[in-house]
């Protein structure tokens, strides 16, 4: 059991996750890797960009292999990017480019990368929070906090765009509160 | 650190995203919606701050800046804690926020207050619980701000990817 703030983290993400399998409910592949402009990033694009931000700070500060690796995520998805590429700095026609399977197969890997998250979390005390970890550009280090909070932060904020776009091409109302 | 600590760097992240994202925007691309019944990047704004506002301030048994500080009045909207949840598409079409500039000093008035709330909350204030019998089971103070953190981000987020629709890749460096 993690201490005090790793349950508040699964708490944020917990919630986090209801959210994103609500927006991606009932979506096609067409909706999924559709533009609403041309610069603009795809549910699909922002799907697998959030869950491969977490496998990569989780894969970081637990000194582990990335998911996306190691349960084959990346052969499933046969996207022909680089291995380790999570979607930084992609160009607009990458984005535009980028196409997957299946709507399922997206939070699939979520939930993979999500119970990696949960067993890292479980064995968090408070007291690993001042930890230092790689930073994320490989610069030298980090509190493993600062990791912990681009976790939360990163993924809410791509879950509220592809949360958008699903009300932005589906209409109102999806969204009980 | 503790999740008090959390809460408020995650506040700090929105503020950043608001300042970075709505700085120079105009009062027309503030009223831009990509569809008749979306959200704008201003009604988005305002939206989250006073979500902000109330929450915070109701845990802190404080009254809201919105109110206290004549936030409204420069609004122009009436003296009540209206912060937008249920509104129709046509209310939304219609909302006008007056500035890009009115929005981040509104904000960053929330913000300070909500950082003093913050600064002087206990693990155990974390774990009072709420009295709201609407909700089963009861939320906790932690549980409220669990909504805060996860309303606030993702509608920066939203306010974000709107940016980039409206202005075009670039406008954010990596």
């Amino acid at each position: 059991m993690g201490g005090h703030v790793a349950e508040f983290v699964r708490q944020v993400l917990e919630r986090n996750d209801s959210f994103l399998s609500g927006a991606l409910d009932g979506l096609s592949l067409d909706d999924v890797h559709r533009q609403p402009g041309p610069d603009s990033n795809s549910i699909a694009w922002l799907v697998w960009h959030l869950a491969r931000v977490q496998d990569n700070h989780i894969s970081a500060i637990a000194d582990k292999q990335h998911v996306w690796l190691t349960e084959g995520w990346v052969d499933r998805f046969a996207l022909g990017l680089e291995p380790l590429d999570r979607g930084r700095g992609h160009t607009s026609e990458q984005v535009a480019a980028l196409r997957v399977p299946s709507v399922d197969l997206l939070l699939d890997f979520y939930r993979a990368v999500r119970a990696a998250t949960d067993i890292f979390l479980d064995g968090l005390a408070d007291d690993d929070l001042t930890r230092q970890v790689p930073a994320i550009m490989g610069d030298g280090t980090v509190p493993l906090s600062e990791r912990l909070q681009h976790v939360i932060f990163d993924g809410i904020h791509h879950t509220g765009q592809v949360a958008y776009l699903r009300g932005l091409y589906k209409g109102r109302g999806w969204l009980s509160i | 650190m503790e999740g008090a600590a959390l809460i408020a760097d995650g506040l700090d992240r929105i503020k950043g995203t608001l300042d970075r994202c709505l700085a120079g925007v105009s009062p027309h691309d503030l009223a831009r919606q990509p569809s008749p019944d979306t959200n704008s990047m201003g009604w988005l704004a305002w939206h989250l701050t006073r979500v902000q506002d109330d929450h915070l301030m109701n845990l802190a048994g404080r009254g809201y800046a919105w109110l206290e500080e004549g936030w409204h009045e420069r609004f122009g909207m009436p003296a009540e804690n209206d912060f937008g949840f249920g509104w129709t598409p046509e209310q939304v079409a219609a909302f006008r926020a007056p500035s890009s500039d009115l929005l981040l000093d509104y904000h960053a008035a929330v913000r300070a207050r909500s950082e003093e709330y913050l600064s002087n909350l206990t693990a155990d204030d974390l774990d009072r619980v709420l009295d709201e019998p609407q909700w089963d089971p009861r939320p906790t103070v932690a549980v409220r701000l669990v909504s805060v953190i996860n309303d606030n981000t993702q509608h920066a987020g939203q306010i974000a990817y709107l940016r980039g629709l409206f202005g075009g890749y670039g406008w954010q460096s990596f």
